[in-house]
C-alpha cells in the first residue's frame, strides 16, 4: 500500500523543500518507486531543487484541472528512473487546490508509487491543507529556534484535527520530527534550543537531526538534492534519517559540538 | 414554573394540538419548613414576626410549607386559619408535610398540596409508590464527568470543559487554550493558558504538573507569565483564589 508523506512546519524558509527532495532521492535509491509533488502553488522550487526546472511543461494544477493526465505532467528524475516529481504552478494561486481534486489526484498516484512526498507550503491556509489532508505520515520539518517550533505544534495540531484521517477517526497521521539547521556549536553558548528542548515541547518522535551546512546552500543552487553531495554531513544526516524512517536503528549524529583540532582552531577553520 | 408562553397558547382555546406536548417541566426549589408542633410554644405568631423583621426582604412573599410532625387533628378550617395568619405576615403557605391522611384531607380541602416528608421518607416507614421507588433505583443521579484529554493540546487548539472539570495528560503547548467552568488538571507540562471558573465559580483550581503557563485564570482574576513568580517556574502547582487574589503554591 502506497504510502503519502508530508513534508510540513507551518513556518517558512526551515527546509520542507530540501528535506523533500532529500527524502524523494532516498527513497528512490533504496529501490522505491517515489513521487515528489509540489504544493507550493504560486511560489514553486521544488523542480529547482531537484534540478528539472527546464523540463516542466505541466504542473498540478493543470492535472487538477484536467488540462493534463498525470502522465504528462510527471517528470521522470535523470538520475534515478523510480523517482519522478510533480512540479507545481507558477502562475495559479492555491485556491486551485480542492480537496476532492488532490484526494483524486494522490489516489492515481498511489497506484503507480510506493512514496509520495508532498512538499507543503509554508502557513496554514489551503495549500498546506491541501498538502497534510490525506497524509499517512508527517515529517515536520523545525529549526531550533522558538518561532518555528510553535509553528511546527501548530502544524501538529491541525493534523490530528483536520486531517483526512482525524476526521474519519482512523488512525492518527505518524508523526516525525525532523530539525534542521542544526549548529551544536551554538546551542552550548544557548543561542539555540537544544534537540531535547525542541523534542520536549513537540513531544513527538526524533527521525534527525540536520546540521547546518554551507552544502545545503550550494546543492540547491546546482539543482542537486543535497542528499547525493556524498560525504557532506547533511547528506549523511538525511541517509540517516530515511533510514530511520524505514525502520532502521541509527544512532543520532550531529548532535553534539564536534571537537575541532588544534591546527583547524589554530587557522580559525570550522569543525 | 413559568410556562413557556409559546407553547400554552396552543392549549389556551380549549383545543390542545396534538402535536405539541404539554407545557410541563419539572423543577425544584429550596422552601422553608414550618413546624407546626412548635406552635404548641407560647406566643408563636409573635417571635415568628420577630424572625421575619431580622431579614424583611428574605420572608417576603415567601412560598411555604408546614410540618405536620408530632400534631394530630385539624379542621379545613383551622388550615385555611393558619394560612391567613400568614398571609398577613407576607408568608405564601403552598402546603403540607407529615401528618396523617386526614389531615391531608383537611390540607387539601383549602387548596394545599401534600409534600412528600424528607424524613419520613428517608426512614421508609411511609408508604412509597413501588413505581415510583423503581424508577429511583434505575436512575441514580450521575455525577457529571470531568472532560478528558489523552492527546497533546497543540497551539491553536482549545477546549473548553463546560459546566465541568478539565483532566489533560498531556503536554499543553504555548498557544494553546484550556477553559473549564470547573477545575482544570494537567499530568504535563502546562505551557499555554488556562482559565478555570470561567462561568464565576471562585473555588475552582488549576493543577499542573510543570507551570510555565502564559496565562493562569480563575474566575476572571488572571495573571500573566510575566507575573507568575520565578519560585514556582518550572515546578508542580496548584492555584486557587483567596480573596482577589491568585495563590500559586508548589505542590511537589
Amino acid at each position: 500500500m502506497a504510502k503519502i508523506i508530508v513534508m510540513t512546519s507551518g513556518k517558512g524558509g526551515v527546509g520542507k523543500t530540501t528535506s523533500s527532495a532529500a527524502f524523494a532521492v532516498g527513497l528512490a535509491a533504496r529501490g522505491h518507486r517515489t513521487a515528489v509533488v509540489d504544493f507550493d502553488v504560486g511560489l514553486r522550487n521544488l523542480d529547482i531543487v531537484m534540478g528539472c526546472e527546464r523540463r516542466v511543461v505541466y504542473d498540478i494544477v493543470n492535472v487538477i484541472n484536467g488540462e493534463a493526465t498525470l502522465r504528462q505532467a510527471l517528470i521522470r528524475d535523470k538520475r534515478m528512473e523510480n523517482l519522478s516529481i510533480l512540479a507545481a504552478s507558477q502562475t495559479k494561486d492555491k485556491e486551485a487546490l480542492e480537496l476532492d481534486a488532490v484526494g483524486k489526484l494522490l489516489d492515481e498516484l498511489r497506484k503507480d508509487f510506493d512514496y509520495i512526498v508532498c512538499d507543503s507550503p509554508a502557513g496554514i491556509e489551503k495549500g498546506a491543507l491541501a498538502a497534510l489532508y490525506y497524509a499517512d505520515e508527517a515529517i515536520i520539518v523545525t529549526n531550533p529556534e522558538v518561532s518555528s517550533v510553535r509553528d511546527s505544534d501548530r502544524i501538529l495540531g491541525i493534523l490530528s484535527s483536520k486531517s483526512h484521517r482525524a476526521e474519519k477517526g482512523e488512525d492518527p497521521v505518524k508523526e516525525h520530527l525532523l530539525v534542521t539547521r542544526y549548529d551544536p556549536a551554538r546551542v552550548e553558548q544557548g543561542e539555540m534550543l537544544s534537540v531535547e528542548d525542541v523534542q520536549e515541547i513537540l513531544a513527538i518522535k526524533l527521525l534527525g537531526v540536520i546540521p547546518e551546512s554551507q552544502a545545503v546552500l550550494r546543492a540547491s543552487n546546482i539543482g542537486q538534492p543535497v542528499i547525493l553531495d556524498q560525504g557532506t554531513t547533511p547528506a549523511q544526516a538525511y541517509e540517516d534519517a530515511v533510514g530511520r524512517f524505514l525502520g532502521e536503528t541509527i544512532e543520532q549524529r550531529f548532535v553534539k559540538a564536534a571537537r575541532r583540532s588544534f591546527f583547524a582552531r589554530l587557522m580559525g577553520r570550522p569543525a | 414554573m413559568a410556562a413557556d408562553p409559546q407553547k400554552s397558547a396552543d392549549t389556551s382555546e380549549g383545543k390542545p394540538s396534538r402535536l405539541t406536548p404539554m407545557p410541563l417541566r419539572g423543577a425544584s426549589y429550596t422552601m422553608m419548613v414550618l413546624r407546626l408542633a412548635e406552635l404548641a410554644q407560647p406566643d408563636f405568631f409573635g417571635r415568628l414576626q420577630v424572625k421575619i423583621a431580622q431579614a424583611p426582604s428574605f420572608f417576603e412573599g415567601a412560598p411555604m410549607l408546614l410540618d405536620l410532625d408530632g400534631t394530630a387533628g385539624g379542621s379545613a378550617e383551622d388550615f385555611e386559619e393558619l394560612k391567613r395568619r400568614l398571609r398577613e405576615l407576607r408568608l405564601a403557605l403552598v402546603g403540607v408535610q407529615g401528618g396523617d391522611e386526614r389531615q391531608h384531607e383537611a390540607a387539601m380541602g383549602v387548596g394545599l398540596a401534600i409534600f412528600p416528608s424528607w424524613r419520613a421518607s428517608n426512614k421508609t416507614t411511609r408508604a412509597v409508590d413501588p413505581a415510583n421507588q423503581r424508577v429511583r433505583q434505575e436512575a441514580p443521579p450521575e455525577p457529571r464527568k470531568p472532560l478528558l484529554i489523552d492527546r497533546p493540546v497543540r497551539s491553536g487548539m482549545q477546549i473548553y470543559a463546560e459546566g465541568t472539570d478539565l483532566v489533560v495528560t498531556a503536554p499543553v503547548s504555548a498557544g494553546a487554550e484550556l477553559l473549564a467552568d470547573g477545575s482544570i488538571h494537567v499530568y504535563a507540562p502546562l505551557r499555554g493558558r488556562a482559565l478555570a471558573g470561567v462561568s464565576g465559580d471562585t473555588s475552582a483550581r488549576i493543577f499542573c504538573r510543570r507551570l510555565a503557563a502564559e496565562l493562569l485564570s480563575i474566575a476572571g482574576h488572571h495573571r500573566v507569565s510575566e507575573e507568575i513568580a520565578e519560585a514556582v517556574q518550572g515546578r508542580s502547582v496548584q492555584v486557587r483564589l483567596q480573596g482577589d487574589n491568585l495563590r500559586i503554591e508548589t505542590i511537589d
